[in-house]
């Protein structure tokens, strides 16, 4: 099949399975079914999408093919050249790439659902699939797209299933409430988006990202409030640890892997745009910068593992946008890829050991690792991978990062990122020594291995999370410039920090007694150990320091931005609420407000000039 | 000038809609009792035949002394009415005939008068025709919603006359509002041909007269705060009444206010263009937050319907050919959206007078298809990319940017993020929540018809715009021009 | 007298129209404001054509009035209805659909 058809398949299928299972309730509810068609549409979208990609490694830009969809003469005179406003298909080393990432991600977590899902009725489970079905249409439709406006079609339809799959649990009053938070923030954010394209269009007469643009500067701006809401950059990205409501595999897929993915897909999409506008590159760097280091610092005091990933999500999305902001596609991109794997891969892996103890509280957890080997492999390796520990992927992608953002001379982001680098290896190490390692909470007393469906999808994603980094040179050649990895200052700074923030969380959780511990360590300072102030004092730091700051900062997160959105929504349901006693049913009230209205609007009108 | 035969070929389309109307009241005549269903098929016919021949009738030129033009502007409109007309017609077939059995032929010759003047007022160039025509839609209209006079045996309908009566009161002030306003144009200006009237000097009698004929053309469209009998009027009427009501009168209603305010008041335009915007802003606020806690979902498509006006009117507010012209194709868009809402509606609940949101739980389930064509329609009306309201609102948004307007455009769309709210909670309670009861729903052949065209209007224009946006392009661009 | 002598009156008499129909309680009378603010414009449309010079204000009178004439005959259907379903014609009687 040409390139084009098999682009097409990987889009379409999908959406044919959704459709179908829409409009046949009897298939819909028949047990495993639709489970079983899903999987299998998404696994020809993968074999697809991995024949495209050995096109891909040969031939970089592969394929260009649109049709014409609305002429220009519809959309009004403009100053540019005509032309015509297109739609089809764009297969170039970055969609071909990103489609991989998309349809394998997609693919292991079907499989993970088939398994973890199990329990659920049979409507909801069929239910559950249509939407994971035309998820995959939506992402694909995004990715493929050839100019802004097509991406951004497949943009809104990502948003409104991500809303479908976050409410999946509807009859729970949080996870309803959650959704439509999720939904009209991100779709707040999407404004940006329409505006920025009609920007766009009104100044150059098409929605492509080639050639050079005068009014750059504001379009990417716009472009980015809808980067900020989709990738749950500060502070829009309140609505992230709330969508953990939905099932887990729907947070491994959508907002890990690849829904919130599709913010910094776009930017490295239209990366000639971008780069034509410094400052708002210099601004991205600054909000990928803190953002990163923020959602760390709350990581740290979450309790719950499902909310731990989110804040890492976010953390790690920030590391993507600096990097873009300090203009480097590759390595954003790169990041971005990796991260999909891993950070899916720690979702699953989460959901099973979830699945296990049924809660998602990390002190119910504990000694999980004897019981559940694999599932505890899965995680530490992701754990391994995310902290950015020599050898793993996540090294890999985040060094260059650093180093491109230390190159670009953006000092201050980059503190941000180090910073970030080492309470990310922190809370992560916190997380597999509590939940792994020691004794086991009175929950997970009966915890055993999950079945073959949920740890499949570990398997098959551990192995680009572990190998993934030393394909840098031909990956980033795909869709950038070939960078081959060497070790640098920079890179060596970021792992010791990832190490030391690793045995900094073994001091703390790992060992049996932390105290113990440090006592033996220090030992040789002699008296001063002996009289346990180094104990005592270092205790005091972590506990008043560092989760106190954190803390603090967690509880402004939650009550002041959280609070803030969470009351734009209360206040705009109260004033509607509060206008109804003006309809009052007397049709002479109504001529009223009419004849007053005129008389005022009249007068009004007869004194301007 | 004495008229010739030749002034009437711009207006044949109507004329034949006119004489075929008085061809249904001679049948009703003669037709036995327990057959006048055969008059829902014949208005059927009549206007599908009139739409067809709009296709092959040239219908363009100045007639009666340059009072009427016909041209592409008009040809447009009519065309939208004629479908409005035709999809409410092929709905209502079922709820007349089961609800005013005796009173069918009445009911479709008030709807084809209404629709008459509907499809004269476009191409009207003068005053005097122009609240003619304008008057001969809006009477009928009042009469039709409070057709369903008796409480019959369900228990229904006992709410029409007074929904009725508001939209009659309402409609009569402002009758007599925009006479006054108009006798003060027309003493100010010497003239009643709109051409003349764009002469005329700006003088505060003027200015006050111009505002009061605006404001009396605006309560039909339901623009903020001329809008407060529009829930009380949906919420009250039959449902396929209603669904005429939500885009029939603001059809005409944005044909008439285009006709005065971009011909006529052309010159003066500078006092209106505040009052215009202070109506976009209170409707897009009043329209989307009186909307959020509704739970009848005729009364939250009311309100709805308001706030859609205010986007129309940041077309017309732009005053350029390309805002207008979106304007067009935003109702359009409406139109289908809309209608297709209010057939679901009259589906699940024919036997009630409001529908209340719940209603319609677990529908996806009872229909997957109705399900799946009210999710279309939402999407569509919210604005949601694939249907054909996302392009409505998109290219509403770039006229307001190309005139400079950029501060409407944002505040457009975070209403827009508003809308969402009550739409998707009525797609929710489709979809998510479980079906009160188990009773299947017995959709009639002819409203599933209806429903098919709608929901091939919003998925067709939708994915494939371009044909509806050119059209209406070159319509606005005739009609600024001076061509019709 | 002058122009300003007939604007005055239909001004005045346009205003005792609204009055009459923002006060009062029975749907006839409030019919018969409607119809004093519709001849307010009548009114305005005559003494326009005098001063004007040309007859088309006497025209537009002419079909204002069979319009205002139609509008009527429909009003008082709407009535006689109400006081079928209600018994009165008082309009505060319908007001039961609100908010």
């Amino acid at each position: 099949m040409s390139p084009i058809q098999l682009a097409l398949l990987a889009t379409f299928l999908p959406l044919g399975t959704a459709f179908s299972l829409i409009v046949l309730p009897g298939v819909r509810r028949a047990g495993k079914l639709p489970g079983y068609i899903s999987v299998v549409t998404a696994l020809v979208a993968l074999v697809s999408a991995l024949q495209l990609f050995a096109y891909g490694l040969e031939v970089h830009d592969i394929a260009r093919v649109t049709t014409q969809w609305l002429p220009h003469s519809v959309l009004g005179a403009s100053s540019a050249a005509p032309s015509t406003i297109e739609i089809g298909v764009l297969l170039d080393g970055l969609s071909v790439s990103m489609l991989v990432v998309v349809c394998l991600v997609a693919f292991c977590v079907q499989v993970f659902s088939l398994g973890y899902m199990a329990d659920e009725p049979p409507a909801d489970f069929g239910r559950y699939f249509t939407w994971q079905s035309l998820f995959l249409f939506a992402m694909n439709t995004l990715v493929i797209a050839p100019n802004l406006l097509q991406l951004f079609l497949g943009w809104e339809l990502v948003g409104l299933v991500s809303y479908l799959l976050i409410g999946y649990y509807w009859k729970k009053p949080s996870a309803a409430r959650a959704a439509l938070k999720a939904f009209w923030i991100t779709k707040l954010a999407d404004m940006g988006l329409v505006a920025g394209l009609i920007v766009l269009f009104v100044n150059t007469g098409s929605f492509n990202w080639t050639g050079t643009v005068a009014v750059a500067g504001p379009v990417t701006l716009l472009l980015f409030i809808a980067v900020m809401g989709k990738s749950a950059q500060f502070p829009l990205h309140v609505w992230l640890p709330d969508a953990m409501e939905g099932p887990t595999p729907v947070s491994a897929l959508l907002h890990a892997a690849t829904m919130v993915a599709a913010g910094v897909f776009l930017v490295a999409r239209a990366h000639p745009l971008f780069e034509q506008a410094p400052n708002t590159q210099n601004f991205m760097a600054y909000v990928g910068g803190f953002t990163a280091l923020f959602a760390s610092i709350v990581a740290v005091v979450q309790n719950d593992i499902k909310k731990v990933l989110a804040y890492s999500t976010c953390s790690q999305l920030g590391y993507m946008v600096c990097a873009l902001g300090a203009g480097s596609q590759v390595a954003g991109f790169f990041h971005l890829t990796t991260h999909a794997f891993f950070k899916a891969m720690l979702f699953l892996a989460a959901g099973g050991l979830i699945h296990a103890v049924h809660s998602n509280d990390i002190h119910h957890m504990g000694g999980l690792f004897r019981k559940m080997k694999l599932t505890s492999g899965a995680f530490i390796i992701g754990a391994l991978a995310l902290a950015g520990v020599p050898g793993f992927s996540g090294f890999f992608s985040k060094d260059l990062i650093l180093e491109e953002v230390w190159e670009r001379g953006l000092y201050l982001p980059f503190a941000a990122l180090l910073i970030a680098a080492f309470l990310t290896a922190f809370y992560m190490g916190r997380v597999v020594f509590i939940a792994l390692f020691g004794k086991p909470s009175e929950h997970a007393e009966h915890a055993h291995e999950s079945g073959f469906a949920m740890t499949f999808p570990l398997v098959v994603l551990a192995i680009p999370a572990l190998c993934a980094g030393y394909f840098g040179a031909e990956l980033s050649g795909m869709y950038g410039e070939a960078t081959h990895f060497h070790l640098s200052p920079v890179g060596m700074t970021a792992s010791a920090l990832g190490l030391c923030g690793i045995g900094l969380s073994y001091f703390m959780f790992g060992a049996p007694q932390g105290g113990a511990a440090l006592r033996t360590v220090f030992a040789p300072l002699g008296r001063l150990a002996a009289s346990g102030i180094v104990d005592k004092s270092f205790l005091f730091g972590y506990r008043t320091v560092l989760r106190g700051f954190a803390g603090g900062i967690g509880w402004f997160d939650r009550y002041i931005i959280d609070g803030l959105m969470n009351a734009i929504g209360y206040v705009t349901l109260e004033v509607g609420a509060r206008l109804r006693p003006l309809q009052t049913g007397k049709v002479q009230d109504y001529v009223y407000v009419m004849v007053v209205a005129t008389i005022a609007l009249g007068t009004f009108a007869a004194f301007l000039r | 000038m004495t008229p010739t035969l030749e002034d009437l070929r711009p207006l044949s389309l109507d004329l034949a809609l006119l004489l075929g109307a008085f061809a249904v009241l001679t049948v009703d005549l003669f037709l036995p009792h327990g057959r006048k269903r055969a008059l829902g098929w014949l208005t059927l016919a009549l206007l599908l035949g009139v739409f067809t021949a709009s296709f092959f009738v040239d219908v363009s030129g100045p007639a009666f002394a340059g009072t009427y033009l016909g041209g592409p502007w008009a040809l447009m409109w009519k065309r939208i009415a004629l479908c409005a007309g035709a999809l409410t017609t092929l709905a209502s077939l079922d709820h007349v005939d089961r609800h005013f059995p005796t009173r069918q032929g009445e009911f479709y010759l008030l709807l084809l008068f209404c629709l008459t003047g509907m499809t004269i007022l476009p191409g009207v160039r003068d005053i005097i025709p122009l609240i003619i025509s304008f008057e001969l839609m809006g009477i009928p209209l009042s009469v039709l919603a409070a057709y369903a006079k008796t409480e019959d045996k369900d228990g229904v309908h006992k709410h029409a006359p007074e929904a009725g009566l508001k939209l009659y009161l309402v409609s009569a002030v402002s009758t007599a509002i925009t006479l006054f306003g108009l006798s003060l144009v027309y003493g100010m200006s010497g003239a009643t041909k709109l051409d003349a009237i764009a002469h005329a000097q700006l003088s505060p009698l003027l200015s006050v007269g111009m505002l009061m004929t605006l404001a009396g053309l605006a309560f039909k469209i339901g623009a903020v705060p001329f809008h407060m009998w529009i829930p009380d009027t949906y919420q009250g009427a039959p449902t396929p009444v209603v669904a005429f009501l939500s885009v029939a009168p603001k059809a005409s209603g944005f044909a008439a206010l285009s006709a005065i305010l971009l011909i006529a008041f052309r010159a003066n335009q500078a006092p209106l263009a505040s009052v215009l915007v202070l109506s976009i802003v209170a409707s897009l606020l009043v329209g989307n937050l009186m909307a959020l806690p509704q739970n009848d979902v005729k009364r939250m498509l009311g309100y709805s319907g308001i706030a859609q006006v205010g986007y129309m009117l940041i077309g017309l507010y732009t005053g350029t050919s390309y805002g207008v012209g979106m304007l067009l194709f935003y109702l359009t868009g409406y139109l289908v959206s809309n209608l297709g809402v209010f057939f679901v509606l009259e589906v699940v609940a024919p036997r009630r007078f409001g529908v209340d949101v719940s209603e319609l739980d677990g529908l996806v389930r009872r229909a997957p298809w109705l399900g799946l064509a009210l999710l279309m329609f939402l999407l569509s009306l919210a604005g949601i990319p694939f249907a054909v309201g996302f392009w409505a609102k998109f290219f509403i948004f770039m006229a307001a940017y190309r005139a400079g307007q950029t501060w409407l455009v944002l505040f457009g769309a975070t209403m827009a993020i508003v809308s969402l709210f009550y739409y998707l909670r009525v797609a929710r309670a489709a979809f998510m929540q479980p079906p009160a009861t188990n009773e299947t729903l017995q959709i009639r052949p002819a409203l599933a018809a209806a429903i098919i065209v709608c929901l091939l209007g919003v998925v067709g224009m939708g994915l494939y715009p371009a044909p509806f946006l050119e059209r209406a392009a070159a319509a606005a661009q005739a009609f600024l021009e001076g061509q019709g | 007298m002058g122009l300003s002598a007939y604007l005055l009156v239909s001004a005045a008499l346009f205003c005792l129209g609204v009055f009459g129909l923002l006060t009062r309680r029975n749907a006839v009378g409030i019919l018969a404001s409607v119809e004093l603010m519709a001849n307010a414009g009548n009114i305005n449309l005559v003494a326009f054509a005098r001063f004007n010079g040309n007859a088309t204000g006497q025209i537009f009178a002419l079909f204002s009035t069979a319009l205002t004439v139609a509008e009527v005959v429909v009003g008082l259907a709407l009535v006689i209805l109400l006081y079928r379903s209600r018994g009165d014609v008082l309009v505060e009687s319908a007001s039961e659909l609100k908010g």
